[in-house]
């Protein structure tokens, strides 16, 4: 359904060109819900905003082709775009307060979208807004929240009112950028189980975008890292977390499963990602890697099969996957010492 | 007497019915308006920052007595009460001075107050509260700073308003006779009938007030931008 | 010195007003009731985390226990003494035996001054060192919460630095002090999923080495584990679980931590895990001071007539694991 091609976005004054999304490529299939996990500075919402058609004034693709259902959308128009949004490919915004009108009731709000969309909006407005009714009643909350201003419901309410008026035209893509933050644990249940719910329900496409990896385990079904601008490792969401084939994909697993583990060390990945892309021509994680080789620093390893299918890790190593696993399990370095 | 001559090489910008020198009378006419209108500005600046911060950052009483007198001062029209004022105080200099700075600062007040009620509850200003800091300290070190482009916006628009304002009186007739202004010269125009005839008369002096105030709000505009950090220093990319 | 009792909350209860504020009784708008009847104590060298979902009240209480909120009801004592009966120069003394750090690291520290200055801050209230000597007393702050070698972050602005490190630099701040007592409400929440546990061990890291006793407030039942002796949970302004960290986590008796427990995000999801209730209830945006019974009660799979008659008191379980729950 969606197919992302050797993607380059780059930002910044004509000088000084930073590439947020470096030769990225990704595929998502119809119905498959994908989550893109990476940490904050690697070009993920980058990533979501230039599939919606939403960079800033200052970004630019420089290359690449983002094919939706068969049409290149880099090259399209902006109103041809617009159509598309919301239709085809729904968006629900990290902190959804924001993005939702103050002035305006919820059941206003949607129905605008609606009409913009829908010749058939006005004769069936009714039908739209029982539609609504019940896909917010699916998420507990009540058909008077329809009537009520965004301020009057809690962070987690607008959320889910947000990813039911996202699911409400059909589309066969939903993007969640950051859907969960500021949530506590509580509601980011909720909020994910929704998502699974409907998701699955009508066969949505999702492509779920995070730095929290274990947020998104109750939706996805496929995982892909991104680090400084591409995908390190993507495959089955299951296969993936058990069985992680690059090095920071074990990093940060180690990472994010050592804080549910009480008495457990804590561990880490010490450094942090680079910048500005592109300064050295071999393996971007290599500076940060414990497995780094010589061939790892001079070139860089591209996304590559290995025994499994459906899966893919940008390492130059990853026939030692099993070893490398048992050795950052246990590496000093990247564990917490703290007694 | 080269009365009401239209410009020459002699008199660049004509002469007056009196046959004065327009263009000296300009010149001149620039000193009292530039200090009028900064004296003013920085009165009505001083004075509605403080009221604003302390206003709300104490709460309570003291915002409730300042903001019902701000009240009081947005009832009252200005130039109407100028001129009352004026009246009843010599026209000097000094109390138009005074008049302007004391009654304009309540735009000040109100919008400065309302940033600080935001700023308030930030974080930072928790965490200066567990540190120990004392309410001066958090007033002028930590609420003011992050007022400063406000501030500075003020400023010139004091700058403009008083000016303005001071021309206006001045129109009117009631300014300060020793010190001749722009206002008083396109006045004396008017005054003498030849507003039809004499444009090198009023005009100048008017496109002075207007260049003036222009140039304040400019200049304003690039005290933001330089007070603003994120401009010295570059910021970091999403 | 394990034994001495650091800080004590005694029916500690906090209520808001809102909406309109005037003096008469007729006009005055119902009250939000944060905090009811919360007490605790914390031993100096321990760590205390507090755990609940948002508008539990775990914010408000931390304010009050920092002195930068007043309870409406009960008092908290640090070392036996009110802070709200001290003088203005004791206080202002006390100050340096307990520190905060919030959430958001981007609002930490203060826009306008560089780093160095953020950090000299607490130092020139308290008038603790020369100008000159200011900068080795940073920097050894820095450096102890692992921010040592980036000796040009002093000179920079915060909005140069990314979250991880502005953070950081918030908790080298509040260290300077040498604090008996640090207050770190949801510290990690804003830092992305994998700069947590660096984080946390730092954190880790301090309680042991400098005895520094920990307040943590969070909403994530793990997190505080990582950290914490004991756990108190509250839900709605209420205790309704007090325990040591382990035990609470092992053997959650009260059904709200069980639910806290299961909502966990897994790395691997395991279903809707059996015990966490959809609670497709209603809900409620503000329960208003609501009728008698366990405030846990509408919500909870487990209820049963007497559960919303009476509330149930914080009664001991075992040892110094306490719940009120009236099916424990």
């Amino acid at each position: 359904m969606l197919e992302i091609e050797d993607l380059t976005v780059s930002y910044g004054p004509a000088e000084s060109r930073i590439r947020a999304v470096d030769d990225l490529s990704l595929t998502i299939r119809f119905g498959q819900r994908l989550g893109l996990v990476g940490e904050s500075g690697c070009g993920k919402s980058t990533l979501a905003r230039a599939v919606l058609g939403l960079l800033e004034e200052n970004a630019r693709i420089d290359r690449g082709r983002i094919i939706f259902k068969g049409r290149d959308l880099v090259p399209l128009p902006e109103r041809e775009r617009r159509e598309l949004l919301w239709e085809e490919i729904a968006f629900v915004p990290q902190a959804s307060l924001n993005s939702l009108n103050p002035v305006y009731r919820l059941a206003g709000q949607a129905l605008e979208t609606v009409r913009l969309h829908r010749r058939d909006a006005r004769q069936r407005e009714f039908d739209y807004l029982e539609r609504l009714r019940e896909l917010l009643g699916t998420v507990g909350l009540e058909g008077r929240h329809l009537k009520s201003y965004p301020h009057q419901l809690s962070g987690g309410m607008v959320q889910r009112a947000v990813i039911s008026m996202a699911f409400l035209l059909e589309p066969s893509l939903i993007v969640g950028d950051e859907p969960t933050t500021a949530l506590d644990v509580i509601t980011q249940r909720r909020v994910m189980s929704l998502f699974r719910d409907e998701a699955e329900r009508r066969g949505t496409g999702l492509l779920m975008i995070s730095h929290d990896l274990a947020s998104l385990a109750l939706v996805c079904d496929s995982l892909a890292v991104m680090y400084a601008g591409a995908i390190v490792e993507s495959g089955p969401w299951s296969r993936v977390v058990q069985e992680p084939w690059h090095p920071y994909t074990m990093g940060l697993l180690n990472s994010i499963d050592s804080l549910s583990r009480v008495g457990a060390p804590l561990r880490y990945v010490p450094g942090s990602p680079p910048r500005v892309v592109g300064l050295w021509p071999g393996c971007r994680f290599a500076p940060r890697c414990l497995f780094a080789t010589a061939v790892c620093r001079r070139e860089a390893p591209g996304l590559r099969p290995g025994p499994e299918p459906g899966r893919q890790a940008a390492c130059h190593r990853l026939d030692e996957a099993e070893k490398m696993r048992r050795e950052a399990a246990g590496n000093e370095k990247w564990l917490i010492k703290s007694c | 007497m080269l009365t009401l001559r239209p410009p020459s090489w002699r008199h660049p910008l004509g002469t007056t019915w009196q046959g004065r020198d327009v263009f000296s009378q300009v010149l001149h006419g620039a000193r009292p308006t530039l200090i009028v209108g900064l004296s003013a500005a920085l009165i009505l600046a001083f004075l509605g920052v403080n009221v604003g911060l302390w206003s709300g950052y104490w709460g309570g009483w003291l915002d409730l007595l300042l903001m019902r007198l701000v009240d009081i001062l947005y009832g009252l029209p200005f130039l109407p009460l100028m001129v009352v004022v004026m009246s009843l105080l010599s026209r000097e200099q000094k109390y138009v001075i005074l008049g302007l700075g004391l009654v304009a600062w309540r735009d000040v007040a109100r919008v400065v107050r309302a940033r600080v009620l935001a700023l308030r509850e930030e974080d930072f200003i928790k965490s200066a509260r567990a540190m120990g800091a004392g309410h001066v300290r958090l007033v002028y070190l930590y609420l003011f700073p992050n007022l400063l482009p406000l501030a500075l916006l003020f400023l010139a628009f004091g700058l403009v308003w008083s000016i303005l304002g001071h021309a206006d009186l001045s129109f009117l007739g009631f300014g300060d006779p020793r010190h001749q202004t722009w206002g008083d010269m396109v006045s004396a125009a008017w005054a003498a009938g030849v507003m039809s005839e004499a444009y090198w008369w009023y005009l100048p002096p008017s496109a002075c007030i207007a260049a003036v105030s222009t140039g304040a709000f400019f200049l304003a505009r690039a005290l933001e931008e330089i007070a603003d950090p994120r401009r010295s220093r570059g910021g970091q990319f999403a | 010195m394990a034994d001495q009792v650091l800080l004590e909350a005694q029916g500690v209860s906090k209520s808001f007003r809102r909406g309109l504020n005037l003096p008469w009784p007729g006009l005055r708008s119902p009250n939000f009731r944060a905090l009811t009847e919360v007490s605790f104590t914390l031993n100096a060298g321990q760590t205390l985390g507090v755990v609940g979902e948002s508008g539990s009240g775990k914010s408000t209480l931390g304010l009050i226990a920092a002195a930068l909120l007043r309870p409406s009801q009960g008092r908290v004592l640090f070392q036996g003494r009110d802070p709200r009966l001290l003088s203005g120069r004791e206080l202002k003394r006390w100050r340096r035996r307990v520190q905060v750090i919030f959430q958001n690291p981007f609002s930490a520290l203060n826009p306008r001054m560089t780093i160095l200055r953020n950090m000299a801050e607490p130092l020139r209230i308290h008038r603790l060192s020369s100008r000159r000597g200011e900068r080795s007393l940073v920097e050894e702050a820095l450096a102890s919460v692992g921010l040592g070698n980036s000796s040009d972050i002093l000179e920079r602005l915060p909005l140069q630095l990314s979250g991880g490190q502005l953070q950081r630099a918030a908790l080298a701040r509040s260290l300077i002090l040498r604090p008996q007592l640090l207050i770190a409400d949801e510290p990690v929440s804003m830092l992305d999923a994998s700069h947590r546990a660096d984080f946390l061990g730092q954190l880790q890291l301090l309680h042991r080495e400098n005895a520094l006793s920990l307040l943590y407030i969070s909403h994530h039942l793990a997190e505080v584990a990582a950290v914490a002796d004991r756990v108190l949970v509250l839900y709605r302004g209420r205790v309704m679980e007090l325990g040591p960290a382990q035990g609470v986590l092992s053997q959650a008796l009260h059904p709200y931590t069980r639910e806290l427990l299961a909502a966990l995000p897994r790395i691997v999801a395991s279903g809707s895990g059996g015990d966490f209730h959809e609670r497709k209830a209603r809900e409620v945006i503000d329960r208003p001071a609501g009728p008698t019974g366990c405030p846990f009660s509408p919500a909870c799979p487990r209820a049963e007539p007497r559960c919303g008659a009476a509330e149930p008191a914080l009664k001991q379980a075992a040892g110094d694991h306490f719940v009120a729950c009236w099916l424990a």
